[in-house]
């Protein structure tokens, strides 16, 4: 099972306000009509660390391995995080590389 | 000299082919072009140019070797070999007049910087296609994109790609600065006819695919593989692929591919190369599981800082390899641990890996909680009180070993230690109500009622509202036979919840257990008194009809035993005259004198009653209802009352109710264990619903619920009831069936007599167990079979053991077929093994008998000290 502070792309230390936050704006993105398997991850995500107590007993008795994938979006939420702190982050290239691209370069 | 050796093959190769005729090797050539074979085309078209001079003179060969040039050319281009694929044009080109200039050849020359023969195309106009005039024009577009200054000066100023290179290029800056009003009016300037329109139309794409990646997916669609456009369109479509396959996908990607999907995505750099990296130890999660941790171990230690310090820490010791036995040796970098860290790491480990004698669990998280506790030298914040507390809390909340019907209060028991950490898991975390809960409903049930009214009423201090404490409180109260204290409890809460019925049906219970005591005792005025006070809980409240009912034959009877005899004697019989000439009244006031623990023929003698026969269907319905009731009350009943019960439904017209009733019964008359009743119940069903296999469990569930057991073709029929069950998805009927079918079939249902005498019972996980050695001795005793089968003839022994019939019939079989020696070697082995799974059971004594036989791998032969 995939780390469920990443499924609700959330901090370890984020509050019980926070998880809240998250989980409402995951369910808005995957109503369980439309995309009913993402709907269960984030709700499963979301029953797991709900309280200070789930989020506590998470860090103490999970020991499944982390997925690759979880590499991933740690490294997304990490860079969000870390870049709301000092610049927002950008996810516009350079003209120069579309320019690139443009003459053959791949 | 490899070289050498391809020159020789193709030499000799040539002079094979120069054999041949000319119709022939033009013919092998044109088939090789249409199998795409580009390159042998071309090697045996252009020697049959050389070569036939007939040929040479005829254009067919000579267009076939264009169109083998074109094939080979498009094949370089998609390599990215595109200076490889001009040459190739360029062959192509210098083949003669004869061959019309190709506009790919164009296209590629504008590519590598020469606009010559792309112009040239352009200028031409209305003498090319719409098709071709949109590609070429699309090309130009792109290069002027992508910065060629030449070539916008070479085109005439009415010309479109130059007039419209203005507002594309703003669009491109306005959409890589995101400035959506100016992108928005610089390709408001784009005009739909205008070589910049995919352009506009990637740009949009590009914009929409942050808010709506569906939309922008549709959008994508529209432009062609073949489009100036199209390497961006490719990574575009990859940064909106979910993160698995974005992984495969830039694997297969050029580098500024890669790095466009990843900017589009909002990764940094050093994210592509993680991604990369990830991808090259496989996503998937088998990958993950199949020992690759050191290879993501590594990944998460080279990528700290963008994962973040912390994180990576904490997974990191999730990838640690296992250490199954406390004494092992420690992994690679343990020391570098902190203590608590090393102190979780083992808990881990331990809760993996527990058995009697390796790691103990309690302990380990005990040391988890030390550690945390002793890690904060200038005190312990919420959030580590929390922990220490859900750790003291673990060896409970993973075993749920305080859950237990029969409570250990042996000191060293893990129920008495599960339960000392929990009372210490509330000074660090005194606001859990669940914990509280759990520790006063184990000490009840293991009689501490002073300790369970110790944590009781440091609960109540802290939830005196709370339903659950009150409930809680009130069971305390009444396991002390604080009556008076649990009423006072039970009002609270139902002025809390007033239709709480289960807190009335508590006390009604409890008040009942407490007459029984009295009538014990007895104290008839003071049984009368209990029925009183539980009367008066019962009240008017609705949905307690029939505990109201029971209450009143209840007090019926007492008032005839203790209080008048003529006028409850009196008052029951109008009680039974109600209830009709049906059995219903009788069964209500057997009943009710059950669960005074009275004796039930001293009171039918009092009343002047007889056994009766229930007779009518809703006389047995209403029977049936009236003790699926009692059955909710209580789950203790004597064994006269069930001896009344079986004679009052013997001969009851089963054949009379329909199916669902039928079913409903047999379940009621199971639970009461009215067997006899249960299997007429059944039979009845199975003449109307032939092999019904819920009928079936029934029948034979009765049959044999306390002894004997079934014959070979009875057990024949449970498996086919068991087969149509779950041929019908019934799965609960079909569950049933097996667990019936278990517990008859020798070995619980290991392959029977007449398997493979080679088997070896210490290579499967199971061994035999008591269920084994139950089928194999009856209740004659393993030590007394072994004995048994040395010393007397082997038929002999086995018809002593009391074993089925059908069993040793099959057993008596494999003598005659293998020798009695094997069989009684075999059983010997089969015994041996099925104590050894008995703890409990007595152990066989070393044989000293003839027959003696010691098996190598029999556990008691081992001397461990």
């Amino acid at each position: 099972m995939s780390d469920p502070f990443l499924t609700l792309g959330i901090d370890p230390d984020a509050d019980d306000a926070a998880v809240e936050a998250a989980y409402r704006s995951a369910i808005k993105r995957n109503p369980p009509d439309r995309e009913p398997a993402a709907f269960r991850a984030v709700r499963e995500a979301y029953e797991r660390v709900r309280t200070q107590r789930d989020r506590i007993a998470y860090r103490l008795f999970e020991t499944e391995p982390p997925q690759p994938l979880d590499l991933l979006r740690r490294a997304e939420a990490h860079g969000r995080a870390v870049a709301s702190d000092s610049e927002p982050v950008t996810n516009r290239p350079e003209p120069e590389l579309i320019k690139a691209l443009l003459r053959g370069e791949h | 000299m490899a070289k050498k050796r391809k020159k020789q093959a193709h030499r000799s190769t040539a002079k094979a082919t120069a054999t041949q005729s000319p119709e022939a090797r033009e013919s092998e050539a044109l088939q090789a072009l249409e199998a795409g074979r580009y390159r042998d085309a071309i090697a045996a078209l252009k020697a049959l140019l050389k070569d036939d001079a007939a040929s040479k003179r005829g254009a067919a060969p000579r267009l076939a070797l264009a169109e083998a040039y074109a094939g080979r050319a498009r094949e370089l281009s998609d390599k990215g070999m595109l200076k490889e694929a001009l040459v190739i044009w360029e062959n192509r080109a210098a083949l003669g007049p004869e061959v019309p200039p190709a506009l790919e050849h164009s296209l590629l020359c504008l590519r590598l910087g020469d606009h010559a023969p792309a112009l040239r195309h352009w200028s031409r106009g209305e003498a090319l296609s719409r098709a071709e005039r949109e590609r070429i024009g699309e090309q130009l577009a792109a290069a002027v994109l992508a910065g060629d200054e030449p070539l916008l000066k070479q085109l005439a100023a009415d010309d479109p790609v130059r007039r419209h290179a203005e507002p594309a290029r703003a669009a491109l800056d306005a959409y890589c600065a995101n400035d959506a009003v100016a992108l928005e009016a610089a390709l408001a300037q784009i005009p739909f006819r205008s070589p910049y329109r995919t352009w506009a139309l990637l740009l949009k794409a590009l914009a929409r695919a942050e808010r709506e990646p569906q939309a922008a997916r549709e959008m994508l669609k529209r432009l062609d593989d073949d489009s100036a456009f199209a390497p961006l369109r490719r990574a575009a479509e990859m940064a909106l692929l979910d993160d698995a396959d974005l992984i495969g996908a830039l694997q297969r990607a050029g580098p500024r591919q890669a790095e466009l999907a990843a900017r589009l995505r909002g990764w940094s750099p050093q994210q592509l190369e993680l991604a990369r990296a990830l991808a090259a130890i496989g996503t998937d999660s088998s990958a993950a599981k199949s020992g690759d941790h050191q290879a993501l171990q590594r990944l998460l230690q080279r990528h700290r800082d963008l994962l973040g310090a912390d994180w990576v820490q904490q997974v990191s010791l999730r990838l640690l390899p296992p250490i199954p036995e406390p004494w092992d040796r420690r992994p690679k970098g343990w020391n570098a641990l902190s203590p608590q860290e090393r102190a979780l790491v083992e808990a881990w480990n331990a809760e993996t890996h527990h058995n009697a004698y390796g790691w103990d669990l309690p302990e380990a998280w005990e040391r988890v909680a030390m550690t945390l506790a002793e890690a904060s030298k200038t005190g312990v914040d919420q959030e580590r009180a929390l922990a220490i507390a859900l750790a003291l809390r673990r060896f409970d909340a993973r075993f749920r070993v305080l859950e237990t019907d029969q409570p250990d209060l042996d000191p060293d028991s893990p129920e008495t230690i599960a339960a000392g950490q929990l009372e210490r898991s509330l000074e660090w975390d005194p606001e859990h109500c669940e914990t509280y809960l759990r520790l006063i409903r184990w000490y009840r049930g293991a009689d501490r009622l002073k300790d369970a009214r110790r944590i009781l009423s440091a609960a109540q201090a802290r939830w005196p509202r709370d339903m659950a404490v009150l409930e809680a409180a009130m069971q305390t109260a009444l396991a002390s036979n604080a009556f008076k204290k649990a009423a006072g409890l039970a009002r609270q809460m139902l002025d809390i919840d007033p239709i709480n019925n289960s807190v009335r049906q508590q006390l009604v219970k409890a008040h009942l257990q407490h007459a029984a005591k009295q009538v014990r005792n007895r104290r008839g005025d003071l049984a009368l008194k209990e029925i009183g006070e539980a009367r008066a809980w019962v009240g008017r409240a609705a949905g307690l009809e029939s505990l109201r009912e029971r209450l009143r034959w209840i007090d019926g009877v007492l008032q005839m035993i203790y209080v008048e005899r003529e006028a409850g004697r009196a008052r029951l019989l109008e009680q039974l005259e109600q209830r009709g000439e049906g059995m219903l009244g009788r069964v209500e006031l057997m009943l009710a004198i059950d669960l005074l623990g009275l004796r039930q023929d001293q009171t039918a003698e009092l009343l002047g009653l007889r056994v009766g026969k229930v007779r009518e269907r809703d006389d047995l319905l209403a029977i049936i209802t009236q003790l699926r009731h009692f059955l909710e009350q209580t789950d203790r009943f004597t064994v006269r009352l069930i001896e009344q019960l079986q004679a009052m439904l013997k001969g009851a017209p089963w054949k009379r109710l329909e199916r669902p009733e039928l079913e409903l019964a047999c379940e009621t008359l199971g639970r009461m264990q009215l067997n006899a009743a249960r299997q007429e119940a059944a039979r009845a069903a199975l003449k109307r619903w032939a092999r019904t296999p819920v009928f079936e469990y029934h029948l034979y569930a009765a049959k044999y619920a306390k002894s004997g057991h079934p014959s070979a073709k009875e057990l024949e029929r449970m498996q086919e009831a068991l087969t149509r069950a779950q041929e019908a998805g019934d799965m609960r009927v079909a569950n049933r069936l097996r667990e019936l079918v278990q517990e008859f079939l020798p070995f619980g249902g290991l392959p029977g007599p007449g398997f493979d005498p080679d088997f070896d019972l210490d290579e499967e996980e199971d061994g035999p167990s008591a269920e084994v050695a139950a089928a194999l001795t009856g209740a004659f005793g393993l030590d007394r079979l072994l004995d048994a089968l040395r010393r007397k003839p082997l038929k002999q022994a086995l018809k002593e053991t009391n074993m089925p019939k059908f069993l040793r019939d099959d057993f008596l079989a494999i003598a005659r077929e293998e020798g009695e020696e094997v069989l009684v070697a075999l059983l010997e082995e089969m015994v041996s093994g099925a104590a050894a799974s008995l703890d409990d059971a007595p152990q066989p004594r070393p044989a000293s008998g003839q027959r003696k036989r010691t098996s190598k791998k029999n556990p008691f032969n081992v001397d461990l000290f």
